[in-house]
C-alpha cells in the first residue's frame, strides 16, 4: 500500500456553516504534502477530523487503511501530530512532559530524542510554566519526532519558533522524508512549504481549490515580467494573455499567461534595455488565488 | 500633496478597554456572591427560625447557654457564645464563624483565580496588551471583586432583616446591618490577603495555599484566644477583630477600624507590588527546575493521579476532620437540646423519621452535611474533567493511541475511589471522635452511615458525566446547579410544606438520614443504578461527540 492519508468525501459542518466541504484527497506515502488556506479556511477542522477529535458529517478519513473514526487508537499508532499550541500540564517539566508524551505514544527513540534536544537548544529541566510560546512548541516537535512515526501531521508546527529553530525545524522535516515518512504540513509561512513539500493543496472557504506540484501550479498561473526601454515602452494590453500592466517612466511590469513570442516580438520593436522574468514564489501564487476571491467580493 | 484627512480616520472612542478587566471580574464575582449569599442567607434563616421555635422561652435557652456555652469543643470551633439566650447572640455564635470560614474560602478561590489563575493560563497578557498597566490592571480588579463583596453583603443584610422581623426575634434595623457588615468582613480580609498572595506566589494553587495557610494561623489564633487565657491573641488577629465587633450583643463598631486598615494595606501592597513585577514572575519563587519524577508519568491513570493527589488528600482530611469534630461534640449538643418532641419533628421534616436517641439524631444531621460535601467534592472533580478538555489538556491524551473512554474511566475511577475513602474514613473519624467522648454509638453503625453519604456523591458524579458528554459546557453549570437546588429545597421543607414532586426532584430527600435511620439500601441501589445509567449514556456520548476546546 502506498497511501498514507486518505479522505473520501470528508466534511464537517457546524450547524449550518459549512467548515469543510466533502475533501476528496490522498497523501502518498514518503512525501511532504502542504496545505494551504487563508484564515478560517479549514485546515485545522480537516486534521482535528482526521484525527478523530471531531467527528466528520459525511465521509471518512484512512490512515494507513485503518478508518480513523472506527479505529482511533489504531490509526494513531502510525502517527503523530503537531498543534500549532498545546496546553502542558504547568508543573510538569520539560523532561516529565517528553516522558509523559512519549510513553503514552507507545514508541519512542530515545537516542533521536536526545539529539532533538540538542537541534533544538531545549533545555527540559524546567517547569512548563516557566517556558516562552517558542520553547513550549518545540515539546510539541519533539515529542512528535522522536517517535519517528509514520506519518507526522502538523499544523502549523513553526508557530512561535525563532528562524534559527525553524531552520532546524526544516532540517528535521527533510531527515524524516529521507527516513521514508510522510508529512501532511498545514502552514502559514509559505516559504518553508515552497522548500519542503512535493505537493501543495490550497483550500479556501471548506473547498480544495487547487492540489498539484509547485511546477504544475507555476505552469498554470502568470509569469512577472519586468522591462526597462529607453524611451516610453509601448502598449501592450491587446496582447492574449496579457495583465497587470504597470508603467513607471521607461519601465514595463505585467504579468503573461500563455505563449511568451507575441510580446517579445512587440518589445523587440521598441528598443528594450533589460528583461526580466520570473516565475511566481508560491506567495504569489496564493495571493493569485486569494486576491481573484477579494476582487470578487468587491463586485 | 496633502496630508492625511484626520477627519477620515474615524477611530471610535470606546469607554470599556480601561475597565474590561473591571468588569469581566465584577460579572464573576457577583455570580459567587449572589451563589454564597443565598446558600448561607437561607441557612441562617432556617435556623435562627428553629431557634426561636424549639427555645420560645428565655428557660429554654438559659438551659442552651449552660451546657453549649460550657463545652470547650464547641467554643474552640464557634468561638465563645455570648447571651446566646437572645436570638441575635445566638445567631452571631452560630453564624459569624461559619459565614466568615465559608466567605473566606470563597473569597480565596476567586480571588487567586481572578488575580493569578488568569495569569498562569496567558489570558491577563490580553489584558495587560489594552490600554492599561499591570497596576491599572490589578486595581480594577480589586474593584471587580468588590462586585461580589457587595452582593454577598446584600444578600447577608436581607437574610438578618428578615430575621430581625422574626416574630420573637427583638432585633433592629440597625443592629442586623452592622451584623451583616460583620458577616462580610471575613471574605473582604481574605480577599485582600488573596490578592496579595496572587502577586507573592508562582501559580494559582500555591498563592491559594499561601492565603488558606494564613487563615489557619489566624483562625487558630482565635481558637486559642477562646479556650485559654491568652485573650491577648484575639486582639492581634484579624479573624479575632470580626468576633470582636460583637454585632448582636455587644456591638463594638471600633474594631472595624483595624479590619479596614488589614484589607486596605493588603490590597494596596498587592496592587504596588503587581506594578513592580514582570508578568508571570513571582516574588516568592518555587524552584522552576527540578528533577524529572517520571514514575506514574505513563498512563492516564498514572498522570491523573500524580496531579489529583494532592486535592484528593486534602478533601479525604477535611472529610475526616469534619466527621470527627462533630463525633466530638455529639455528646455535649445533645445534652442541651430541651424539648425532645420538637428537634424530632425537625428530624421527622427534614429524614422523615422519629423515635431515634438524641445522638444519633444530631450524627444524621452531621453525616448529612458531610454528605453535602462529599457531593460538592464530585462536582469539582467533574469540573476538572471538562476543563481538562476545555484547555486542550485532553488533546495531548487523543492525538496519541488513547482512547476517550480509557482516559474517561481512569479520570472517573480516582473520583469514585475518593469518594469511597471519603465515606469510609467520615465514618471513622466521627466514631473516633465520639468514642472520645465514650458516646457510645458502635464503629459499624457510623460506617454504614459514611458508605451511606457516598451514594448521592456517586450520582451527581454520573449526573456529572452525563452532562460533560451531552452537554459538555454546561457540565459546571448542570452539576453545581443540581446540589444547590438539592440542598435548598431539602432545607426549605424543614421550614415549609413544600409539594412532595418537588422535593423528590432532591437527590438529598431521596436518601435516609443514616445512622438517625438505618440506610435505606434499596434507595440506594436504586440510586446507583441510575447513576450507573447516566454514566453510560454520557461516556457512550463522550466517545461519539466533538472535543469541545474554549
Ligand atoms: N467549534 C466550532 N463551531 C463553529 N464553527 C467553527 C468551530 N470550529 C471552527 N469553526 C469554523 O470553521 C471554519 C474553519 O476553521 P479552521 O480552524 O479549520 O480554520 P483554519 O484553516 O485552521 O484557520 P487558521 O489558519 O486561522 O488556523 C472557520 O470558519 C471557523 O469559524
Ligand atoms: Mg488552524
Amino acid at each position: 500500500m502506498d497511501v498514507a492519508i486518505e479522505t473520501k468525501g470528508l466534511s464537517k459542518y457546524y450547524g449550518k456553516t459549512m467548515a469543510l466541504a466533502p475533501l476528496n484527497l490522498s497523501v502518498k506515502k514518503g512525501e511532504i504534502l502542504g496545505y494551504l488556506g487563508p484564515n478560517g479556511a479549514g485546515k485545522t477542522t480537516t486534521i482535528r477530523t482526521m484525527l478523530g477529535l471531531i467527528k466528520p458529517t459525511s465521509g471518512r478519513a484512512e490512515i494507513f487503511g485503518v478508518e480513523s473514526q472506527k479505529d482511533t487508537t489504531e490509526a494513531h499508532k502510525h502517527l503523530a501530530y503537531i498543534p500549532g499550541e498545546s496546553a502542558f500540564w504547568p508543573n510538569l517539566t520539560g523532561e516529565e512532559t517528553l516522558h509523559l508524551l512519549g510513553s503514552i505514544s507507545g514508541q519512542v527513540d530515545k537516542k533521536y530524542k536526545e539529539k532533538l534536544i540538542k537541534r533544538f537548544q531545549f533545555d527540559p529541566s524546567k517547569k512548563v510554566r516557566t517556558y516562552s510560546k517558542g520553547n513550549r512548541q518545540k515539546i510539541n516537535i519533539i515529542a512528535a519526532l522522536m517517535t519517528r512515526a509514520d506519518l507526522l501531521v502538523m499544523d502549523e508546527p513553526t508557530a512561535g519558533l525563532d528562524p534559527i529553530m525553524e531552520q532546524a525545524f526544516r532540517e528535521s522535516a527533510l531527515e524524516a522524508k529521507a527516513n521514508g515518512q510522510t508529512i501532511f504540513l498545514s502552514s502559514h509561512i509559505l516559504e518553508e512549504v515552497e522548500a519542503l513539500c512535493d505537493r501543495v493543496a490550497i483550500l479556501r472557504h471548506g473547498r480544495l481549490v487547487e492540489l498539484g506540484t509547485l511546477e504544475e501550479m507555476r505552469h498554470l498561473s502568470a509569469l512577472n515580467i519586468e522591462v526597462t526601454f529607453t524611451a516610453t515602452p509601448p502598449k501592450i494590453d491587446h496582447i492574449a494573455g496579457v495583465s497587470q500592466v504597470h508603467v513607471i517612466g521607461h519601465q514595463l511590469t505585467c504579468q503573461l499567461r500563455g505563449p511568451i513570442e507575441p510580446l517579445l516580438r512587440v518589445f523587440a520593436a521598441h528598443n528594450p534595455q533589460t528583461l526580466l522574468s520570473r516565475e511566481p514564489s508560491l506567495e504569489e501564487l496564493f495571493l493569485s488565488l486569494y486576491g481573484d476571491e477579494e476582487v470578487r467580493k468587491g463586485k | 500633496m496633502t496630508s492625511i484627512d484626520a477627519q477620515r480616520i474615524h477611530v471610535t472612542k470606546l469607554r470599556w478597554p480601561t475597565t474590561v478587566v473591571r468588569r469581566i471580574i465584577a460579572k464573576r464575582a457577583f455570580r459567587g456572591g449572589l451563589l454564597w449569599g443565598i446558600i448561607l442567607g437561607l441557612y441562617m434563616l432556617s435556623k435562627a427560625d428553629s431557634y426561636i421555635k424549639y427555645y420560645p422561652t428565655v428557660a429554654d435557652r438559659m438551659r442552651v447557654a449552660v451546657t453549649l456555652g460550657s463545652n470547650v469543643g464547641v467554643e474552640a470551633l464557634l468561638g465563645v457564645a455570648h447571651r446566646i439566650e437572645t436570638v441575635g447572640g445566638y445567631a452571631t455564635w452560630n453564624f459569624l464563624c461559619l459565614v466568615t470560614a465559608v466567605g473566606a474560602i470563597w473569597a480565596i478561590l476567586l480571588t487567586t483565580k481572578n488575580l493569578r489563575g488568569e495569569e498562569d493560563n496567558g489570558r491577563w497578557e490580553l489584558f495587560l496588551a489594552g490600554q492599561t498597566t499591570a497596576r491599572r490592571a490589578t486595581m480594577n480588579a480589586c474593584w471587580g471583586l468588590m462586585a461580589g463583596l457587595v452582593t454577598f453583603f446584600v444578600c447577608m443584610a436581607l437574610s438578618a432583616s428578615v430575621i430581625a422581623h422574626i416574630h420573637g426575634a427583638h432585633m433592629t434595623m440597625a443592629a442586623s446591618l452592622f451584623f451583616a457588615v460583620a458577616l462580610t468582613c471575613g471574605a473582604a480580609e481574605f480577599m485582600a490577603v488573596a490578592a496579595l498572595a496572587s502577586q507573592l506566589m508562582p501559580v494559582r494553587a500555591r498563592a491559594s495555599e499561601l492565603a488558606a495557610a494564613i487563615f489557619g494561623v489566624f483562625y487558630l489564633m482565635r481558637l486559642v484566644a477562646d479556650t485559654t487565657s491568652a485573650h491577648w491573641l484575639l486582639d492581634i488577629s484579624p479573624l479575632g477583630w470580626i468576633e470582636r465587633l460583637a454585632p448582636l450583643y455587644g456591638s463594638d463598631p471600633i474594631w472595624l477600624i483595624p479590619i479596614s486598615l488589614f484589607i486596605a494595606v493588603c490590597a494596596g501592597v498587592a496592587i504596588i507590588l503587581s506594578g513592580r513585577r514582570d508578568l508571570g514572575s513571582a516574588y516568592i519563587s518555587d524552584k522552576d527546575s527540578v528533577k524529572p519524577r517520571t514514575r506514574l508519568l505513563n498512563s492516564p491513570l498514572g498522570v491523573s493521579f500524580r496531579l489529583t493527589r494532592v486535592t484528593s488528600l486534602i478533601w479525604l482530611v477535611v472529610f475526616a476532620a469534619t466527621a470527627f469534630i462533630y463525633g466530638l461534640l455529639a455528646k455535649g449538643a445533645v445534652q442541651s437540646f430541651n424539648e425532645t418532641a420538637k428537634i424530632q419533628k425537625t428530624l421527622n421534616q427534614l429524614a422523615g423519621t422519629s423515635h431515634v436517641g438524641l445522638t444519633l439524631a444530631f450524627l444524621g444531621i452531621t453525616f448529612f452535611f458531610i454528605m453535602i460535601l462529599t457531593m460538592f467534592y464530585a462536582v469539582t472533580a467533574i469540573g476538572h474533567i471538562r476543563q481538562d478538555e476545555a484547555e486542550g489538556y485532553l488533546d495531548n491524551f487523543l492525538v496519541r493511541p488513547v482512547g476517550r473512554l480509557q482516559w474517561l474511566v481512569a479520570r472517573i475511577s480516582l473520583i469514585l475511589i475518593v469518594i469511597v475513602l471519603g465515606g469510609l474514613i467520615s465514618g471513622i473519624g466521627a466514631w473516633a471522635g465520639e468514642a472520645l467522648q465514650a458516646g457510645g454509638v458502635s464503629l459499624h453503625t457510623l460506617l454504614l452511615a459514611g458508605i451511606n453519604t457516598t451514594v448521592p456523591a456517586f450520582l451527581i458524579m454520573c449526573t456529572g458525566v452525563f452532562a460533560f458528554g451531552c452537554l459538555p459546557r454546561l457540565t459546571n453549570f448542570l452539576s453545581y446547579g443540581l446540589v444547590a437546588w438539592s440542598f435548598l429545597i431539602t432545607m426549605l421543607a424543614t421550614g415549609l410544606n413544600i409539594n412532595h414532586w418537588l422535593l423528590d426532584t432532591s437527590i438529598l430527600h431521596q436518601i435516609t438520614f443514616a445512622p438517625a435511620t438505618s440506610p435505606n439500601w434499596r434507595t440506594d441501589w436504586i440510586m446507583c443504578v441510575v447513576g450507573l445509567m447516566l454514566f453510560v449514556i454520557g461516556a457512550v456520548v463522550f466517545n461519539r461527540r466533538d472535543i469541545e476546546t474554549e
